[in-house]
């Protein structure tokens, strides 16, 4: 029987054993203890948030990064006042200074990035203005990666726990949304961080003397209440938060659906009265209801005066969003929106080929798993029969589903290509994960050496196999599966990093190649990548530079380029189309873009940049203005 | 312990599932590494288009769009602007819109039959392309695309009418009865010659009640009307209108309420009033008897007692998806 560290359950030989078991199987004691998921979750936390700080400072910014940095940076200063100076800060006028900007989204994204601004770039100096505030969005993603390996631990074992945070790292489109200051890493990360504590307070318990803790355990309450907390921040990062209830729901009424009982036949001294029973509420749902929206409440100051009014003018803005251009299918698209199938066709187009297959697998075993938790329901979420991997895929595979259907079924725009389902990605890596779990048993049916391997990857609890040892070749294959897996989404990457990581494509619809031919967006986001910039510093001297076909966002992503310094003040951009230099960014979902690019067609070509051929963008000199 | 946890195969044949398994991967592992081979073109050489354009050039007439496919092969469209190349007045591009003025002109398909495909929307033009037009050299196929885009047969069967302004017919009939037909130009306007700047139609982005929106700009005139008609529209059941004046002209005391007329065939369905207010107003037009087979022009006339600061603006829809 494998044990989970400090939750293990004594052992009634544990004193009196005094023989040493071989140091193989005391390692592997160790390895899946939850001590060590802890251990490798902080690894995952150190490991992520270090690298995405190096390179933070290689990577583009969004049109975005300008709304939310100096909006976290506003809220930000505003808690420091409360801290130190209570009295002044809660003046209701100072509140509404301090939040009005960017009072469109909730705050708390922004609290994190205005603190790392703070701390990184203010006290410490380490990072610039604008990256020092991105830092706060990477240090939520390392957060969930952390979450994701200590979630799928035990449930998974070791290697797919530490496969899903690699593979979402491995996502071209994922690095570089969790490295600008945006809302949609974060809401990722609250997303997976509060359906880890929702499954450690109802997922786990068992009574069948499987590891784990009962739901009355102390342990279970603590992780209900976190979850409630984690649910409420989640609500005060982004929309899409709320959405992750109703998978949540769902999934507790399939476990205890027996629970529902409608009886006529006599009770007490009513004989014809309808008894109605329902199965008692989890606790985790309960602290979800009633934490949350306080949490929103108390956390977001903007809603302390004219609460009502303000929060119906947040979700008017939303339900209300005016239209955004997306370029799918060859078709642009503001209003009416794309249709539905478009977060699917993304999502799909937008994932490396193997770690896809791997998800697949995996939706199709979490499918399966709410099959068998309907089947094996009980009055009290039990579920005994279920395993921990069933429980757990069921869940994920709803919050999936939902994470990504709330954005395609319901009548909002969509555009900009996947930013809009962010959740949806670890969640369907977590997926891949058990992908990967079952492609391991798949090859040990051909190659049974493979079993060996089965103990280290926590592929199998059974008690015979803790004697096998693995081989090395076994290891070997296993490993190199596992890279094999996730390697295509690093050269993907590598490609693509630096802010070219919004045109990245998978194999599946033939790379970026494939995906401009098809008619999709080659990149979005008006992105002022470093590249560009630098080859503008050292090459523009004076002369004037205008982008098409956006150029007011370039105004303020080139702002904070001089603020950081990486480039010249001296760098001039011009709202003249007849500037010196021209950018034309080959974006589609520009009605004006094939007039644009017929006017620039005949001038020269001094700067490109391409991938696989295709052109991102163009910069061309001005023909009248040669030799300025 | 697990009661249904995954056990160590103890030998036998592997299932089916798990060798379908192992060869979903496998196959994904074998796309992934030819997808890293393969990411040249088929014909490398812009001068082969060329030379399977000149087998179709005598059929093209001025005003024509040749458009490359892949779209990232400009050297290809440079190598169609040289002389010679193309007959005067053909345009080749890899984008098709609205600089290329589609109601004047034809369409013709240079495709690279080694690239990646063509978005569905095109596959399905050129699925109905006739066979007969279809030439085939060293890898580059030239189709001649039918009418369907032009003017005379050109119908608009999408969904919202701003990108159908190329087809639109735009006219401003001033307070003195003088009738200004306006052109549409290279930037997807239609500007009106003659008539102060602001007075052109096309999209824009303009600040409504404290938000960018999108939406077309048609300035009116005081006293006259101007004149919006897309002239040959499949319609599809309803039409959807909305129109503001933007912030930077709303509430100026001098402009007059923007009122605009929906006819469909010539026959006013109902009319619309832009107080002198911030945001959006509108509503449907019911096309009840409307026989939504047959080919329809939509008309907007737009009009006003008073024009000054009417920075005006609209949205046409109809259906959706």
């Amino acid at each position: 029987m494998l044990l989970y560290g400090s939750e293990r359950k004594p052992l009634a030989d544990d004193v009196v054993n005094e023989a040493k078991p071989p140091l193989s199987t005391r390692l592997r004691s160790y390895f899946f203890g939850d001590r060590a998921g802890r251990l490798v979750a902080l690894l995952a936390f150190v490991l992520s948030f270090s690298t995405l700080l190096l390179l933070l400072p290689h990577q583009g910014l969004t049109d975005d990064d300008d709304f939310y940095a100096p909006a976290g940076i506003s809220y930000a200063n505003w808690v420091g006042d409360a801290l130190t100076s209570p009295s002044t800060a809660f003046d209701q006028k100072r509140i509404d200074r301090a939040f009005k900007i960017n009072r469109e989204h909730p705050p708390f994204a922004k609290y994190v990035i205005g603190a790392s601004h703070i701390w990184l770039h203010k006290k410490l100096g380490v990072l610039g203005p604008l990256d020092g505030a991105r830092a706060g969005v990477s240090l939520l993603c390392a957060l969930m990666l952390a979450f994701m390996v200590r979630l799928l631990w035990r449930p998974f074992g070791p290697l797919p726990a530490v496969f899903s945070a690699v593979a979402t790292l491995a996502l071209p489109r994922f690095l570089f949304h969790s490295q600008v200051a945006t809302l949609d890493v974060p809401v990722a990360a609250m997303v997976v961080m509060t359906v880890a504590a929702l499954f450690f307070a109802e997922g786990p318990h068992t009574d069948d003397g499987a590891p784990g803790r009962d739901a009355s355990s102390t342990s279970a309450r603590r992780w209900a209440a976190i979850a409630g907390v984690l649910f409420g921040l989640a609500l005060l990062t982004k929309l899409n938060a709320p959405f992750l209830a109703i998978p949540a729901t769902l999934w507790a009424v399939a476990m205890r659906w027996r629970g529902f009982r409608l009886r006529s036949e006599p009770v007490t001294s009513t004989p014809t009265t309808p008894n109605v029973r329902v199965p008692a509420i989890p606790r985790s749902l309960l602290w979800m209801l009633f934490a949350g929206p306080v949490v929103f409440v108390a956390g977001w100051p903007w809603l302390w005066q004219d609460g009502f009014k303000r929060f119906g003018a947040y979700v008017a803005f939303h339900t209300k969003h005016y239209p955004i251009y997306l370029f799918y299918e060859g078709e642009i698209f503001d209003k009416p929106f794309a249709p539905w199938t478009m977060p699917f066709t993304m999502a799909w187009a937008v994932v490396p080929l193997p770690v896809l297959v791997l998800g697949l697998v995996g939706v199709g075993l979490g499918v399966r798993a709410c099959w068998r938790l309907v089947r094996v329901a009980d009055d009290d979420g039990h579920v005994q029969p279920l395993s921990l991997q069933d429980r757990l895929s069921s869940l994920l595979v709803l919050q999936a589903f939902f994470a990504i259907g709330a954005v395609a079924f319901s009548n909002v725009p969509k555009y900009g290509g996947e930013k809009l389902f962010m959740p949806f990605f670890p969640l369907f890596m977590m997926l891949a994960a058990l992908g990967l779990r079952r492609l391991l048993l798949a090859l040990s049916e051909v190659w049974p050496p493979v079993g060996s391997v089965f103990g280290w990857c926590a592929l199998n609890d059974d008690d015979d196999s803790d004697a096998v040892s693995p081989t090395t070749p076994a290891l070997v294959v296993v490993g190199a599966l596992a890279f094999v897996a996730v390697l295509p989404g690093y050269l993907g990457t590598v490609k693509t990093f630096g802010g070219f990581g919004l045109s990245y494509y998978s194999e599946s619809i033939g790379g970026l190649r494939g995906a401009t031919a098809y008619g999709y967006e080659r990149t979005y986001y008006d992105i002022a990548d470093k590249e560009l910039a630098t080859w503008l510093d050292d090459n523009a001297g004076k002369k004037t530079i205008h982008f098409e076909p956006n150029h007011k966002e370039y105004v303020r992503t080139y702002r904070w380029l001089k603020k950081g310094r990486r480039i010249r003040q001296s760098v001039k951009l011009s709202k003249s189309k007849d500037a010196d230099l021209v950018v034309l960014t080959h974006e589609r979902r520009w009605k004006t873009y094939p007039g644009l690019y017929a006017r620039y067609r005949g001038w020269k070509v001094v700067h490109e940049k391409r991938i696989d051929g295709v052109p991102l963008y163009t910069v061309y000199e001005n023909p009248r203005r040669q030799g300025r | 312990m697990s009661s249904t946890s995954i056990r160590t195969p103890r030998g036998g044949r592997p299932s089916s599932t798990s060798l379908a398994l192992l060869g979903a991967f496998a196959l994904a592992l074998v796309c992934t590494a030819l997808n890293g081979v393969f990411t040249s073109d088929g014909v490398d050489e812009p001068q082969v288009f060329v030379a399977a354009v000149d087998k179709v050039k005598k059929h093209m007439r001025p005003r024509d769009v040749v458009l490359v496919h892949p779209p990232w092969r400009h050297d290809v469209v440079d190598a169609l602007s040289a002389p010679g190349a193309l007959p005067a007045g053909v345009t080749p591009t890899i984008a098709l819109g609205l600089r290329h003025n589609k109601r004047a002109g034809r369409l013709w398909l240079v495709q690279d039959t080694g690239a990646p495909g063509l978005s569905d929307s095109m596959q399905a033009r050129v699925t109905r392309a006739a066979q007969g037009d279809v030439v085939d050299h060293q890898g580059v196929r030239v189709l001649f695309l039918d009418d369907s885009h032009t003017q005379s047969t050109a119908q608009f069967t999408g969904r919202n009418f701003a990108d159908a302004l190329d087809m639109a017919e735009v006219s401003v009939e001033t307070q003195d009865r003088r009738v200004h037909r306006c052109r549409f130009d290279g930037d997807g306007k239609h500007v009106c010659k003659g008539l102060p700047d602001w007075m052109w139609t096309g999209p824009t982005e303009r600040v409504i009640r404290g938000r960018n929106e999108t939406c077309v700009w048609s300035h009116p005139t005081t006293g006259g009307t101007v004149r919006v008609r897309f002239p040959n529209v499949k319609l599809q059941g309803t039409l959807q209108f909305q129109h503001a004046i933007a912030d930077s002209g709303a509430g100026n005391p001098t402009g007059q309420n923007v009122v605009t007329s929906v006819a469909i065939d010539g026959k006013v369905k109902k009319r619309f009033t832009r107080t002198n207010q911030k945001g959006f107003s509108g509503g449907t037009v019911q096309l009840a008897g409307v026989d939504v087979n047959a080919p329809h022009s939509v008309e907007l006339r737009i009009t006003t007692a008073n024009a000054g600061a009417r920075h005006y603006c609209w949205r046409l829809t109809q259906g959706g998806r």
